[in-house]
């Protein structure tokens, strides 16, 4: 009966989930990958995970938690694929969304995502992880299974680079 | 371009949110998942039932005199966000909303809808639309502004009332001067960073015309609104008189629980059932009244990735959804909604904006379909014309008389000339608004 229960909850939560929390999901990846359908593949995966192994989740309310684990998991994978494969293609930031953003020039824009699609992975991820979703050091190291004090070294080599990058293109 | 530094920090932090909002929302393709075999508990096993209702039970609608059976708006909704109803309705499944397609095609045969007389067929002039204020980009506060849709002016601006924070979504009546408004405020998640909003309180905005347009102020409304749930659909009847709303507990958007409020007797009637209505959290176009004030349509999610809607007779008393609606149609032949079925303010026809694809063709297509309302049955489309960018959608913002009215549009970015203003079809033209619109905030009534 329980086992029951739970299985008729599975499915409408994780479709929930996913149409509330996927678009998100689906940025992260984007702007890990650099790929946008490799993106949404990778996030359809995670929510297909959470289904198949929602019996298995003691915590059910850390479910969003599981996803974004399993989205870094296969951005990973996804990259060590590509990367032997095919290149990936370069972002396009496309026009600005508002006058914040419009303020920097397309071509800057441009600049910055080559720029920072040249950093080694985990560097990027570090960055993705603090800038765009504005994680705790704490958080991103528990994210990305590395210490705290690694996150702040690692993001500082990054910006270092992604500095001398951008230095070197203007 | 900045040196190193916090030059670089703030660059790459504007260039991943450019980047970021290049995946829109209106483009998340569906999640497929393989249904799993489960029990499908009756109606009269429903747990969702307000204090002192027997599940199942039907109550009658008080008479407009308020005498028989009136419920007091003030009644607190607490016994559904009660730990008991979320575990209970844990065991219902998203299933039954197959089952419940077969068993309202049964009762097709019925029409609801009267015409009415008098009823406008152009659109309102009046548009009151939530946004960000003046020189904010995020949704910390979303305020509502009056917009004159002949002069694209702002007419007026209304601030939630504290400690509200945003106003989460908006519908009006037919009158042009009644709108509703749900208003929450931000709270911490647990666990979380994350900020999620909090309680809800419903308000009626009432906009007077002498001299000039002036607004009444917030009237507080005694609606209760349960914690942790989540708006599914909010439409003011064109009577200005009944609110209906749906809602469903978080996590589980398939337990719907949908209620008419008046708004003159402070009566209440709720029914439940199984059915995803609306597109989107707070979609305040997922429902819409027939000219009677007593014909309600919904659009909801059938199991397996189809779209349908029902026709819910208010007047016929609470309890079950199933059981009071019938299905109007199913959208088949490879249209797919693209926005949210409307009925139409005569109670004719339901509206829908539908993509398709022509065979041997990759691109799609977007028409303005129009169905019967007696029937289930396409009656006309209307082809649109092609949107700049291939990834933009329209939206069906307002539907008039016999839905020979229709008003569609699209995003745009503000201080940019506008790509696809708001335009009226009437018959088979299409025509722009006298001024440019926009239509970029959290929500829009005409």
């Amino acid at each position: 009966m329980t086992q029951t229960l739970r299985d008729g909850g599975a499915e409408a939560t994780v479709a929930w989930l996913y149409r509330e929390s996927a678009v998100s999901f689906i940025r992260l990846a984007h702007l890990i990958l650099g790929n946008r359908a490799a993106a949404e593949d990778v996030v359809q995966d995670a929510f297909l995970g959470l289904y198949r192994r929602w019996d298995l989740l003691a915590e059910k309310d850390k479910a969003l938690g599981y996803v974004r684990v399993s989205v870094l998991n296969g951005c990973r994978r996804t990259a060590r694929r590509t990367r032997a494969a095919e290149p990936v293609p370069d972002y396009d930031p496309g026009p600005a969304a508002s006058a914040e953003l419009a303020a920097l020039s397309m071509e800057t824009r441009r600049e910055v995502a080559r720029a920072l699609r040249s950093l080694p992975r985990r560097q990027r991820e570090v960055l993705v992880l603090t800038y765009y979703l504005e994680l705790s050091d704490q958080q991103i190291a528990r994210e990305t299974g590395i210490r705290p004090t690694t996150v702040r070294s690692t993001r500082h080599r990054a910006l270092a680079a992604l500095g001398r990058v951008l230095k070197e293109r203007s | 371009m900045k040196g190193a530094g916090n030059g670089v920090k703030d660059v790459v932090r504007a260039a991943m949110r450019q980047t970021a909002a290049q995946v829109r929302p209106e483009e998340l393709a569906p999640l497929y998942l393989a249904p799993r075999e489960v029990r499908y508990p009756s109606e009269a096993d429903d747990p969702i039932t307000e204090a002192g209702q027997e599940p199942g039970a039907h109550r009658r609608r008080p008479s407009p005199s308020g005498r028989s059976d009136r419920r007091s708006l003030s009644r607190p909704l607490a016994a559904f966000g009660a730990a008991a109803a979320i575990l209970a309705v844990i065991g219902a499944s998203v299933a039954a909303a197959t089952k419940l397609e077969h068993d309202r095609r049964a009762d097709l045969a019925t029409s609801t809808s009267t015409p009415a007389a008098g009823l406008s067929a152009a659109p309102p002039r009046y548009v009151v639309e939530i946004v960000p204020p003046p020189g904010r980009r995020t949704d910390a506060t979303l305020h509502a502004v009056v917009i004159d849709s002949q002069t694209g002016k702002v007419v007026a601006t209304v601030n939630p009332p504290r400690p509200y924070q945003v106003f989460m979504a908006v519908t009006g009546a037919a009158d042009d001067a009644t709108f509703v408004l749900a208003a929450s405020r931000w709270v911490p998640m647990p666990g979380s960073s994350a900020k999620v909003t909090g309680p809800v309180k419903f308000f009626e905005l009432r906009l007077t015309r002498h001299r000039s347009l002036t607004t009444t102020g917030l009237r507080p409304l005694g609606l209760r609104f349960p914690d942790r749930w989540t708006g599914r659909g909010l439409a003011l009847s064109a009577d200005g008189t009944e609110l209906a709303m749906a809602a469903s507990p978080v996590g589980q958007p398939t337990h719907v629980l949908l209620r008419v409020s008046s708004l003159a007797t402070g009566s209440v009637t709720t029914w439940t059932g199984r059915a995803l209505i609306g597109s989107m959290p707070w979609d305040a176009k997922s429902l819409s009244w027939a000219p009677d004030d007593r014909s309600l349509a919904y659009d909801y999610d059938l199991h397996g990735g189809h779209s349908a809607v029902d026709v819910l007779d208010t007047a016929a008393g609470g309890g079950s959804l199933a059981a009071h609606s019938r299905l109007l149609l199913t959208f088949t032949g490879g249209l797919h909604p693209v926005s949210d079925a409307d009925l139409t303010l005569d109670g004719m026809k339901v509206v829908a904006l539908v993509r398709g694809t022509r065979p041997g063709s990759s691109r799609p297509f977007t028409d303005v379909a129009e169905y019967s309302a007696a029937t289930g049955r396409l009656v006309s489309t209307h082809r649109l014309p092609p949107l700049p960018d291939a990834d933009q959608w329209q939206q069906l913002l307002w539907t008039g008389r016999g839905g020979s009215v229709l008003v569609v549009g699209i995003e745009y970015n503000p201080g940019k000339p506008h790509p696809y203003p708001v335009q009226e079809l009437r018959g088979s033209h299409l025509t722009p608004l006298p001024a440019v619109i926009g239509v970029n905030g959290q929500d829009i009534a005409w």
